[in-house]
């Protein structure tokens, strides 16, 4: 009966407690303990086994108030990560700011920095809370060449690379295949990690993705032959500065609130606001099938951190449904 | 000012002392604070390990694993050399409080009626 109170308890520590699994499962067995010392020292004095069990749980109090601070401590940041979350907003802002947006290089080369931080800090899955923003720009990349690739036939990517600074060769098309190829694989192992611990984190990672595939969707509407793909068209630079800007402070915000119901608001209602503004244009003037599947699927990741009950059991239901069906299929 | 609020104020230089002592293990931590205050810190043991974590995240100590003497895999606290500076600092601090406090409190003492 006590063993079995001592498992709802650690369950419902592990079910509030939103961290990667190595840090939850260190966290947990200390926990757990420090109620073996405190049963164990209890029984030594006397009390029965049975008693000084229950005496231990007691003392140890409310499971979910436990979790919650220490998710708070475990989630908590000081200035200096604030300020690396920030910096890919900030870098992708002076992209814009010298007008380097068209050039292959300084795209490549700020491609090939936000990637490499992010692989440092996701190369042991133990990343810090700061580069989950990192993370959101690199998944990003991949995304919006997938999404250049539907736009339309003749707007494919051998176009885009077509398009003035880009030089066009079959092996560079082989290779942005191949990154699209790679990144895709990446992405779905990263997201599938992500969400096995916490949807919330996923949202925060693709704040900057809207917006990223909005300024896609206005540079091909307003520049259909792709002459300079993601140069801005007719839209002020200084209006998209000011926008990644903007999702800087989001981020700052984000990691700055300690309560978790607070971070999902403000994530809920900053996101939808960037959505509506960045894709009302949008909707106005352009009635493409993918932007509405744009947009569908931005406020489905957005709104995931309040549907995660459904949406994990159903995710549970698929994945023992695809291990049955593997079972099977080997035997 | 209640008991509680007293100790919520200073449980870090409560536990930075303690580690100063010797590496402890959470629980080890609440049974010393008990036997040195004789029972008068009553401290909430749920409350002990956001305090631990918060301040290995602060870089004041550090947690390792390590097999208990009876041979229980328990995560012992070591004090860094940055929370022996805070340490240091909070005593200073601790020291001249209550010596004003004294002499305050000394000079006006209330005598018990009857």
């Amino acid at each position: 009966m006590v063993d079995s109170q001592k498992f709802d308890y650690v369950g419902v520590l592990s079910r509030h407690i939103r961290l990667q699994p190595a840090k939850k499962k260190e966290i947990i067995r200390e926990i757990e303990g420090h109620l073996e010392d405190k049963a164990s020292d209890l029984a030594d004095r006397g009390v029965r086994t049975e008693a000084a069990k229950r005496l231990a749980l007691q003392q140890m109090g409310d499971p979910v108030a436990l979790a919650r601070q220490i998710q708070e401590v475990h989630t908590s940041v000081g200035l200096k990560e604030m300020g690396l979350a920030v910096i890919p907003h900030f870098l992708i802002a002076g992209l814009v700011a010298f007008g380097l947006c068209d050039s292959i290089l300084a795209v490549a080369a700020a491609l090939a920095l936000i990637g490499g931080v992010t692989w440092l800090n996701w190369r042991h899955s133990n990343p810090s809370i700061w580069s989950y923003p990192w993370l959101g720009f690199t998944l990003a990349a991949p995304a919006i060449f997938l999404l250049m690739l539907v736009i339309g036939p003749d707007k494919s990517v051998h176009t885009v690379l077509a398009g003035n600074g880009y030089p066009v060769s079959m092996s560079l098309i082989l290779l942005f295949s191949g990154y699209i190829a790679v990144a895709l694989w990446v992405m779905v192992r990263v997201v599938y990690q992500v969400v096995g611990h916490d949807w919330l984190l996923v949202a925060f990672s693709g704040i900057p993705i809207p917006l990223l595939t909005a300024w896609v969707l206005v540079a091909q509407w307003l520049d259909p032959s792709w002459q300079t793909p993601l140069a801005l068209p007719g839209l002020p630079g200084a209006l998209w500065i000011l926008v990644f800007f903007s999702i800087a402070a989001i981020t700052a915000a984000f990691l700055k609130f300690g309560r978790r119901h607070v971070k999902v608001g403000h994530l809920l209602i900053s996101t939808a606001i960037a959505v509506t503004v960045a894709y009302s244009i949008l909707l106005l003037n352009y009635h493409l099938v993918p932007v509405r599947l744009a947009i569908a699927g931005l406020m489905a990741i957005m709104l995931a951190p309040v549907l995660k009950k459904p949406l994990s059991s159903s995710l549970r239901v698929l994945h023992n449904v695809l291990q049955t069906t593997i079972h099977l299929m080997g035997r | 000012m209640s008991q509680q609020e007293m100790l919520k104020g200073n449980t870090e230089t409560l536990l930075l002392s303690l580690l100063l002592l010797e590496p402890m293990y959470g629980y080890q931590i609440v049974k010393e604070i008990n036997s040195r205050s004789s029972g008068y810190f009553d401290f909430k043991e749920g409350t002990l390990y956001p305090a631990l974590h918060r301040m290995e995240r602060e870089g004041l100590i550090e947690g390792r694993w390590q097999n208990t003497p009876g041979g229980m895999r328990r995560r012992y606290y070591y004090i860094t050399l940055k929370g022996r500076f805070v340490l240091s600092d909070r005593q200073a601090e601790w020291q001249r409080f209550s010596r004003a406090m004294n002499s305050v409190i000394a000079r006006s003492s209330v005598q018990p009626e009857g």
